[in-house]
């Protein structure tokens, strides 16, 4: 029988046939992804007087080239059809060439309006388009609502492919009724409603994007509800198929060494939680899906469950037995916490309800949001600030250096909000004539972006209901920790002046060892629910908050803060000086709003304190934690126990988003020796997971630092 | 002794293995019994004594600079004089490299509680406090406080006990308890008095009296080759059980030698026996399912052989 790998002792559930089993196995070993490095995209050298077409155009000849060449591939067994061939694509660009050079990058960090995918079909959305097309629209409106309509034409013609193609072949007969029926219409059942999720979703990838899924559980519930009800269908026969939907969306799986993973594709879902009228949405699609990842344990889907007063304690019970298995596919959202952060950053209530992520962990309303985000590290501010390595700084006393610290953040925030001239033609002022630059088309993704299809404007353009740029602080638990540090050798104990310390730090601590120690061990940093050091970060995450508040408005498009790093402190280590809390330069530090490794020493409820001292409300894209846990924190029924008030405790203290991960150091060095042992051990890097063989050495090693204790 | 403060070993949150839910435990310091194959070796002794990791020490001679009785030695290899050493703890004040902590902390029971409470939100209905040592009850003063406060409080209580109290203590203990992690560490007097120091009526008696008072319990047997891993303390623990309404199973504990780096620290050297073999755990395990003795091996409950 085939085996998918977990850190627990008990081995994974066997309810999949044993034919569903080996089609994911096939899938994780990355048959298919192989395959489309043969077909990396079509060339639209051949199409007449290309080079002279305006850009739209040229975008809507290679969707429509696409859609025509790109290869079939119906794979053994499967249930639902549609695959996203083109090599191209998984390197995030339009799957087209012209005289051998790319044309466009793609979109991702969204999640598409699959909604109304379902609701309306393919053909009520282009009546959306024909109604548009009647109101007046300037030219780059009018030129856009035609490249929708080419774009369905597009869609229609490889959806008609496959149908042909299904039917030719024996055995594939449900397959071709379901996509005779969708995504062009709503669906009937919730076969179909799979095949339409999975047709939209597929058709998008197919043409360079990475969306994300969304609510799967509020997407697919009532459909199949209402087969269960009717009897059609039975909870075996629609796992069965849900599972099809997961194992097909590996497809993009090459193994090898891809850096941050060969997983990396923001397909991120979320499960329950409430709707909009403030009623729980979980559903049997919710339990369906956990034990999908429970069995075959593929984390291409980084699903996060939102939690909150609603939950019921059997679901989340539910969701603690999974998590044990390890990989870290299962995160969870405060789910109050969250709503409230939004309806602060200007959503209406029952529209924050209803959020979801971008295919990433930033919170947001799926398929209506426009997202970027300006990410920084707030650590090698600090270091400006004092002047390591150049002209030591001084400061007469901690509050003015502290002042001198988030000036430097307000400085560059405000350098951050400048820079995106490539999304918006003016800046600083709020004028009547604002409007946004022209961006490289992207109809495919607008086309399921409410807003888009109404303003004829794309994604890019300024098309959707809400435009977002967050800036993200990084190096968070570094910057506080060195403050702290700081605050306590030199103005408090008066063991050395500034300008003696800073002039120590850029010579990385040569010659000065026992202080070095000293900093290091002497004090509670950051990560162990020491209340001094805690406050002060809150005190640094409110005041970064309040900095983005402060720009927010001059242009029509909101600028919520948040705090990640996503793997990012691995390309800030070069960059980073020693600190004042015992670290050498160059080493990798915190991630998200984790702890430094190594500096926490009490255990994951003291983490999470640490975490909840801040106000998370104030992040309206939300705010990450990582928790590492060991297979014997959780083993057990005891573990289940404890690993259920972890999450609650969270939830309860304020906390807005936590990825914890069950991994064992040991396996996962073992891992690094012998890859071949372990493809489908999977791990949680930040808002994504990866098959921990296909990272990169430094990435591994740095996963493995952030899991040792 | 005061009764405003305890003396403690540790505080440690975030505890999944003793007593259900998650759990802070509070290791009290002090034990009237010395087992030969103790865990905890720094919470056996009532004084504050001094702790060295070796590996840590990076020879600045700090230590040695404000030891007031000379004994901190450097050669012919890194030691603390356990004869000279006074314990007033200022080696590991100053000490740059944490090389040098003392293994307890006089610590006033409401700051204690504070700590305890500080993880109330993970806790739940069945998580809470556990009283381990160390032996809490060799601190019945201070024990008593902080479960009182518990309890105003609704934190469930776990005290994990080796018995060796004074009788009527049982009676004090039975309404602030809810769960008592009970070693009963041999069934054999003789052996019992000699490995551990124990008065192996009393402890059953107190087992008894606690259980007869109402309150639940875990029989927990550490199992060391060579002293208990045999037939009749087998037989032994499933008789005690049988005369337990309220044992909710017992919990085998294979000897493994955690305490060993910690007695080493001490300055101590510590006993070692043979690591148990599955199959000796296995078949004692039996003896007591078969029995109708519930049993919990390696994480996992058993009911049934």
């Amino acid at each position: 029988m085939t085996e998918f790998y977990t850190v627990s002792p008990l081995p994974r559930p066997a309810r999949l046939s044993e034919a569903t089993r080996s089609f994911a196995r096939d899938s994780l070993a990355h048959v298919w992804g192989l395959d489309t490095e043969r077909t990396p995209g079509v060339e639209l050298d051949g199409v007449p007087d290309f080079d002279k077409l305006p850009e739209i155009k040229k975008y809507d000849a290679a969707i429509k080239k696409i859609a025509s060449d790109a290869p079939l591939r119906i794979c053994p067994g499967e249930k639902i059809s549609g695959a996203a061939t083109l090599g191209i694509a998984i390197g995030h660009c339009v799957p087209a060439r012209y005289g051998g050079h790319r044309l466009w990058s793609s979109v991702s960090h969204l999640t598409p309006d699959f909604a109304s995918v379902l609701e309306k079909g393919l053909r009520g959305i282009r009546e959306e388009v024909e109604k548009s097309m009647k109101k007046p629209h300037d030219a780059r409106g009018k030129a856009f609502l035609e490249s929708c309509v080419s774009t369905l034409d597009s869609f229609e013609i490889w959806n008609d492919r496959y149908i042909s193609a299904l039917e030719k072949t024996p055995g594939y007969g449900s397959n071709a009724r379901n996509m005779r029926r969708v995504p062009l219409d709503p669906p009937r059942s919730f076969y179909e409603a799979v095949q339409s999720l999975w047709s939209a979703f597929a058709f998008l990838r197919l043409c360079g994007n990475w969306p994300g899924i969304g609510r799967i559980d509020v997407l697919l519930g009532k459909y199949l509800k209402n087969d269960l009800e009717k009897g059609v269908l039975t909870v075996e026969e629609a796992r069965e198929i849900l599972a099809h939907f997961f194992i097909k969306g590996c497809e993009w799986v090459k193994g090898g060494d891809y850096g941050s993973g060969d997983a990396q594709h923001y397909q991120n879902l979320v499960l329950s939680g409430i709707d909009a009228d403030g009623k729980d949405v979980t559903n049997e699609v919710s339990y369906l899906v956990l034990d999908i990842i429970e069995e075959l344990g593929i984390s291409d889907f980084p699903t996060t469950v939102r939690v909150g007063d609603k939950t019921d304690p059997k679901f989340l019970r539910r969701v603690a037995e999974v998590m044990r298995y390890g990989g870290g596919v299962l995160a969870i959202y405060g789910e109050n916490t969250v709503i409230r952060a939004l309806v602060r950053a200007g959503y209406p209530e029952r529209e924050a309800r209803g959020f979801a992520n971008d295919g990433c962990w930033e919170t947001q309303i799926p398929g209506k949001t426009f997202f970027i985000y300006s990410p920084f590290d707030s650590l090698q501010i600090l270091q400006k600030t004092l002047g390591v390595g150049e002209d030591p700084a001084d400061f007469g006393d901690f509050e003015s250096l502290y002042s001198a610290f988030i000036a430097g953040i307000r400085d560059h925030l405000e350098q951050l909000y400048n820079r995106k001239e490539k999304n918006f033609d003016k800046f600083g002022v709020p004028t009547k004539d604002w409007r946004w630059a022209q961006n490289p088309p992207c109809t495919a993704v607008s086309l399921f972006e409410q807003g888009c299809i109404e303003k004829g404007l794309s994604y890019l353009e300024g098309g959707p209901v809400y435009n977002v740029n967050s800036p993200h602080i990084g190096g968070l638990a570094d910057s506080v920790n060195s403050l702290y540090a700081i605050k306590k050798l030199v103005y408090e104990e008066k063991k050395i002046t500034l300008p003696e310390l800073v002039k120590i730090l850029g010579e990385n601590w040569e010659q000065n060892e026992p202080l070095r120690r000293y900093a290091a061990t002497k004090f509670t940093y950051y990560g162990n629910g020491g209340e001094e050091v805690d406050s002060l970060a809150a005190r640094v995450l409110a005041d970064f908050a309040a900095a983005c508040n402060a720009l927010d408005g001059r242009c029509p498009y909101r600028f919520p803060a948040g705090v990640s790093t996503f793997g990012r402190q691995l390309s800030w280590a070069p960059s980073r000086t020693a600190t004042a809390f015992g670290r050498r330069a160059g080493e990798v530090l915190a991630a998200n709003c984790s702890p430094t490794p190594g500096t926490d020493r009490e255990g994951a409820t003291a983490v999470i304190r640490s975490y909840c001292a801040a106000d998370h409300t104030a992040f309206g894209t939300g705010s990450a934690l990582d928790v590492k846990l060991l297979p014997t924190d959780v083993a057990g029924d005891d573990g289940l126990d404890a690993l259920v008030g972890l999450i609650k405790g969270f939830v309860d203290l304020g906390g807005f988003f936590m990825q914890p991960d069950v991994q064992d150091p040991a396996v996962l060095r073992k891992a690094q020796e012998n890859p071949g042992d372990f493809q489908t051990l999977s791990v949680r890097v930040s808002g994504w997971n990866a098959r921990f063989v296909t990272l990169c050495r430094e990435w591994q090693d740095m996963v493995i630092e952030q899991n040792e204790h | 002794m005061s009764t405003d403060a305890a003396l403690i070993s540790r505080i440690q949150k975030f505890c999944m293995h003793d007593g259900p839910g998650l759990r802070t435990v509070v290791f009290f310091k002090g034990c009237p019994l010395r087992c030969a194959w103790c865990h905890n070796p720094e919470t056996q002794s009532s004084k504050i004594e001094m702790m060295l990791t070796e590996k840590n020490c990076i020879g600045c001679g700090d230590c040695a600079s404000v030891c007031p009785s000379g004994a901190q030695v450097f050669s012919p290899g890194r030691a603390i004089d356990r004869q000279k050493c006074v314990s007033c703890g200022r080696c590991a004040e100053v000490c740059p490299s944490g090389a040098i902590s003392p293994s307890g902390e006089r610590i006033p029971i409401e700051k204690i509680a504070e700590e305890v409470l500080a993880d109330r939100a993970f806790y739940g209905t069945e998580g809470g406090i556990t009283v381990s040592g160390g032996e809490p009850t060799f601190q019945p003063e201070a024990l008593v406080r902080l479960l009182e406060i518990m309890r105003r409080n609704g934190v469930n209580t776990a005290v994990e006990t080796c018995g060796a109290f004074p009788e009527d203590f049982a009676d004090t203990l039975a309404g602030l308890v809810d769960l008592f992690l009970f070693d009963f560490k041999d069934s054999d007097p003789e052996r019992l008095r000699r490995f551990t120091g124990a008065d192996c009526e009393r402890v059953a008696n107190n087992l008894l009296r606690l259980d007869s008072l109402g309150c639940g319990s875990v029989v927990r047997c550490p199992l060391i080759p060579g002293v208990n891993l045999d037939a009749d303390h087998a037989a032994a623990v499933a008789a005690l059980c049988r005369r337990l309404e309220r044992a909710r199973f017992v919990e085998l504990l294979p000897y493994h030698p955690y305490g060993e780096s910690k007695a080493k620290r001490l300055g101590r050297t510590q006993r070692l026996f043979e690591l148990p073999d599955e199959a000796a755990l296995e078949d004692f395990a039996q003896s007591l399912l078969t029995s109708g003795v519930p049993v919990k091996l390696n994480g996992k409950l058993r009911r049934t052989p």
